[in-house]
């Protein structure tokens, strides 16, 4: 009971340097500033190239069929940004005295994961803001919004998580940049984000990449949370399980090395 | 009581070129209160060890306990009755000076007002309050070395782990930060690990000092103690010019004399096994050689003489 009690406390305080070392000038540039991109420009361009989506019966401008994925791609950008104070702490020193204090490790990895996750919420509560006044056909229910806020987390926990299990391992903190400059796009480009699934069917590779790449499970989820479209049962479990089961086993091998960052 | 106690502790690492042994079956103890010096060259294990007593690698085998309890079994409850500060100054770019001190005294458990009470003592009484809203890259190394033991002494934790607190500091401040470990830190009682490269600083600070290479523990004692133990050369001067060449062929093989230099054209100085037993051996021998002796003197070994010949003596790649 103790023991949990001052697991809260150190929690909090963990969370809050997080937020204080996390919240800099590169999150609000280097994050907001692509979503915008997109939301601002690509979105409204392509929308005068092709006009209108057919989603589910329902036609919807091409700006409110990409805004699930401008979350989505947040959500992995965060993700892939989810070790940036944890190379800090490694690369530029903190980590060993914060190893010596009297703190559970495991509270100081959740910090990160959740400092994290509240820059995407951040990201991602700007852009839902701008996104309602631009976009045509967009009527988004309150917990339509949080459900697929609720998904996109699960894809940074998943990346935090693996990304700070990978560098606890390595001692190249330029290793996130490197995995996210080769999987960034791909992931982006083989899920569902950009365009509907129908597009795969040709080839049985791809439609294996992409039934494989969260993204697309993140996308599927998300759409019919943006837009109130019926979502069957099956694919909610199905995409649900996946997602869920994912975020858990990169939290744990996460904490696991995070723990032993400085063993070697 | 004994607060700190290391027994049989091995800390091996793998690397490409095979298996480093960076501490080999090392075991010492600390007293309730005491000042203990750990010294050694570079790469003999002393930051590896800190860092096994810290919590912050795990020893391969042996026993590591802090005021009872073991390392393994409980690491934080250990955690909680110590303070460490590591050999590289570790203040993160994002945070300022009095950032640093409230948020190391937040994790410890205090309060936020708790801790902002202390870190306030802590700027004024370390001459940091000019300081503290300036970021480490504003820093001079003495200023981040002074950031690191304001936050770990306004902690108040019984045992403390300086690696190294003033490498790479200007004279000036090497004697400001004795000042404040001898003030603070001794006056509160804390049992105290300090690495030093500065045998000084070591004879200086330290009740008791040991000396480890390769991961092996080489010598223990007081200062004092080791300045007797080790410091075991007499210079000889004689009435006469000598051909030194001569006299050292004569006693390079005597029992009990290890080593001959010539200091001037009449005297030498003579390195022996043990001062009591040698110096009648070398007496009767001189004396047999009908050379005629002027004085002979025990000579005032300096630490640094006493710890270079404790480290040649001990063998290993240095
Ligand atoms: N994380 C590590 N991985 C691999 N080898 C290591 C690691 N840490 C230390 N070593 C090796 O262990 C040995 C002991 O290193 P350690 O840093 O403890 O020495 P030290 O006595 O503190 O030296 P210095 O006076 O230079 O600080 C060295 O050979 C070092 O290269
Ligand atoms: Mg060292």
């Amino acid at each position: 009971m103790m023991d949990f009690k001052s697991m809260l406390s150190s929690l909090r305080v963990a969370i809050s340097r997080e937020v204080k070392i996390g919240m800099d000038l590169e999150f609000f540039l280097g994050t907001l500033f692509e979503p915008l991109i997109y939301v601002m420009l690509f979105g409204p361009l392509m929308e005068k190239l092709i006009g209108n989506v057919n989603f589910g019966g329902k036609e919807i401008s091409y700006l409110a069929f990409m805004f699930p994925g401008v979350l989505t791609i947040i959500g992995i950008n965060q993700g892939f940004r989810g070790a940036a104070t944890f190379i800090q702490d490694k690369f530029r020193g903190g980590l060993e005295t914060l190893f010596t204090l009297p703190v559970h490790r495991s509270a100081l990895f959740l910090a990160k994961i959740l400092g994290s996750c509240l820059r995407a919420l951040i990201a991602m509560s700007i852009i839902t803001l701008l996104a309602t006044l631009m976009a045509k056909g967009l009527s988004l229910t309150l917990l339509g919004t949080l459900k697929s806020f609720l998904v996109n987390m699960s894809l940074v926990v998943t990346l935090a998580s693996f990304m700070i299990y990978l560098l606890s391992k390595s001692q190249n903190p330029n290793l996130p940049l490197a995995i996210s400059g080769i999987l960034l796009l791909p992931m982006m480009f083989l899920s569902t984000v950009f365009y509907p699934e129908s597009v795969f069917s040709g080839s049985r590779l791809l439609s294996l990449i992409v039934a494989v790449n969260p993204m697309t499970h993140a996308a599927r989820l998300v759409r019919p949370f943006v837009y109130s479209t019926p979502l069957s049962v099956s694919t909610l479990l199905i995409s649900t399980a996946y997602l869920s089961a994912l975020a858990f086993v990169s939290l744990l091998l996460g904490a696991k090395e995070f723990a032993r960052a400085l063993e070697r | 009581m004994t607060t700190v106690e290391l027994k049989d502790v091995v800390k091996t690492f793998s690397s490409p070129k095979g298996k480093i042994i960076a501490v080999n079956n090392l075991s010492f103890q600390a007293k309730e209160g005491e000042v203990l010096g750990i010294l050694g060259p570079n790469g003999a294990g002393k930051t590896t060890t800190l860092r096994m007593i810290a919590t912050i690698y795990k020893p391969d085998r042996g026993t590591i306990r802090v005021e009872g309890i073991d390392v393994l079994e409980n690491p934080l409850d250990v955690r909680k009755r110590i303070a460490y500060m590591p050999q590289e100054p570790d203040l993160i770019p994002f945070l300022s000076v009095e950032e640093h001190i409230t948020y190391y005294l937040r994790f410890r458990g205090f309060s936020k007002k708790e801790a902002e009470k202390r870190c306030e003592e802590a700027l004024r009484s370390f001459n940091l309050e000019k300081h503290r809203s300036k970021k480490p890259f504003q820093l001079s190394t003495g200023l981040k070395r002074r950031v690191q033991l304001a936050s770990i002494l306004s902690a108040e934790v019984p045992v403390i782990f300086l690696d190294e607190p003033t490498t790479g500091l200007d004279p000036m401040s090497k004697r400001n930060t004795w000042e404040l470990i001898k003030d603070k830190i001794e006056d509160s009682g804390a049992t105290i690990l300090l690495t030093s490269h500065d045998l000084y600083e070591v004879e200086y600070l330290a009740d008791r000092v040991i000396i480890i290479n390769n991961g092996r523990l080489i010598a223990e004692g007081t200062p004092r103690d080791l300045r007797k133990r080790f410091g075991k050369s007499v210079k000889v001067v004689f009435e006469d010019p000598l051909i030194f060449d001569a006299l050292r062929e004569e006693l390079m093989d005597v029992d009990g004399i290890k080593g001959i230099f010539q200091v001037s054209e009449n005297a030498v100085e003579i390195k022996l096994d043990s001062l009591d037993r040698s110096i009648n051996n070398l007496v009767r021998i001189l004396a047999s050689k009908e050379l005629k002796i002027k004085d002979i003197l025990t000579t005032a070994a300096n630490f640094e003489d006493v710890y270079l010949e404790i480290i040649g003596n001990s063998g290993g790649d240095i």
